[in-house]
């Protein structure tokens, strides 16, 4: 359920993939900080690390909107604090989907950083067949989208398309509060 | 020597090949020559009002290229200001330019994923290939024009023949990007490094990884080789708790010995020797040129 003192936070209505099953996720760039070898696991957060716990689930398929098989998907994040492990691989991970396509994954919200304004999480979604897509995931509960992400996605210059700033639902779980993003992705046929 | 003084920010700088003289793109849209003792200007001239970015001097600093908001990438000659070419190629946004020792050519590379070669003279797009799935970092020719090597951002490297675009070479054994590389005068070195923090020097006769100088505690945004190809001039990230920030420091590539140089205001990849070899200068893009001897 909704937490009552959280509730007050901007959700964010935008569109998105889900809306359009023809709609192709939009591209966003890799950044400065991908690094290879990230460990095959649904948990970025290493055990007892601070920050805004997250789940972030999906699906991934095609314009035709069959699920897509085969797919793997690199996901990298800054901690709670805005820093990106650099020397190891925490908050970095490969996920192997099923053949369902479906993912999830355990986090924190990212902290935000001098250099960019937007807190967001990197993704490389590759599967047979298709196109390499490599994007970001924005969150529409973001302070810099000031309530209204697809009026201000531009507040942040690398954000390029309100479609991928997702809508943030605020869990309570035996009085743990967390927050759950849903972003399904479609990839392009190579 | 003195800090040379701006009344807007200087984005970009390079010494002249010909005489003390230091030049500097600035975003007021002035182009601004130092004499290097001298802490004000000799001459500054409109280049364009628009914004810039990526904004990059040829090596005799005779050429500026900048990339505007439309995508396209402007060269202008840094003497007169005039404008000599408005380049369209890339679809979105273009990352990265670099121009060729003798400034014949430029490589560009882009949100599209493409590796554009240019003929600086004509304006002409002499080639194009795909290049990684990430944004190219740098665009760095070796000292003969022959090639032509590219760091990315999804980690690989690649070494492209500069005259049709071959791929000569793709370096996938770094796990994390190189940001910056140079090649020394005599084409025996190619020095690179990014965020992995370490240096790495490449023998281009041996085509391998021959040596790697570490020290630096945070990424690494600009390499520069000294003239007599000795020394290499490496500037770093500011760590985030600020015990270390924006290191400019001197390596010894044979001792693997290192000296700062100065804990500059920011990290900046706007940094070089002068011709001679004898002083360094960097920029933060601050109203400022900072000159050291060294």
């Amino acid at each position: 359920m909704l937490l009552g003192a959280l509730a007050s936070l901007p959700l964010s209505l935008v569109g998105g993939p889900l809306d359009d099953p023809q709609k192709l996720t939009p591209e966003n760039e890799m950044g400065p900080f991908y690094k290879k070898g990230a460990p095959a696991s649904s948990m970025l957060r290493p055990a007892g690390a601070p920050g805004f716990g997250l789940e972030v689930k999906g699906r991934v398929h095609n314009t035709r909107g069959d699920l897509v098989e085969g797919v793997e998907i690199e996901v990298w994040q800054a901690d709670h604090d805005g820093h990106y492990d650099l020397k190891g691989h925490n908050y970095r991970a490969r996920l192997v989907l099923p053949r369902t396509a479906e993912y999830d994954f355990q986090s924190v919200m990212p902290g935000h950083y001098p250099d960019r304004v937007a807190q967001h999480i990197h993704y490389i979604v590759r599967a047979p067949g298709h196109k390499a897509l490599v994007t970001q995931l924005y969150f529409g509960t973001d302070p810099v989208f000031l309530g209204d992400p697809a009026k201000n996605f531009a507040k942040d210059p690398l954000v390029r398309n309100p479609d991928l700033i997702r809508p943030v639902t605020l869990l309570d779980e035996n009085k743990v509060a967390r927050a759950l993003v849903q972003f399904d992705i479609v990839l392009e046929r190579a | 020597m003195p800090t040379l003084a701006s009344p807007a920010n200087v984005a970009a700088i390079a010494f002249a090949a010909k005489g003390p003289r230091l030049i500097g793109a600035c975003t007021d849209g002035m182009i601004r020559h130092w004499d290097p003792t001298k802490p004000e200007a000799l001459k500054a001239l409109q280049w364009d009002k628009t914004p810039q970015r990526q904004l990059t001097f040829s090596r005799d600093g005779g050429l500026l290229a900048g990339v505007a908001r439309d995508g396209k990438i402007r060269i202008w000659n840094t003497d007169s200001g005039a404008l000599l070419h408005t380049l369209a190629g890339h679809n979105g946004i273009t990352r990265s330019v670099g121009f060729s020792r003798d400034a014949k050519l430029l490589a560009s590379g882009g949100d599209d994923r493409l590796t554009i070669v240019w003929d600086v003279q004509t304006g002409a797009r002499k080639w194009s290939a795909p290049s990684g799935i990430g944004e190219a970092t740098a665009f760095v020719f070796s000292p003969d024009g022959a090639s032509v090597f590219s760091p990315n951002s999804d980690t690989d490297a690649r070494f492209w023949r500069a005259a049709n675009g071959e791929l000569e070479r793709k370096l996938e054994s770094f796990s994390l990007s190189m940001f910056d590389a140079d090649y020394s005068n005599d084409g025996r070195w190619l020095a690179m490094a990014g965020a992995d923090r370490n240096i790495y020097l490449w023998s281009v006769r041996e085509a391998k990884l021959v040596r790697t100088l570490t020290g630096h505690l945070d990424p690494i945004v600009g390499v520069r080789f000294s003239p007599d190809g000795k020394s290499l001039l490496t500037s770093g990230m500011d760590e985030a708790s600020g015990r270390n920030p924006a290191p400019l420091t001197l390596w010894n590539i044979e001792s693997g010995k290192s000296r700062l140089i100065e804990r500059m205001a920011s990290a900046t990849d706007q940094i070089a020797f002068s011709p001679d070899g004898s002083s360094v200068a960097w920029t933060c893009n601050r109203k400022q040129v900072e000159i050291r001897p060294l």
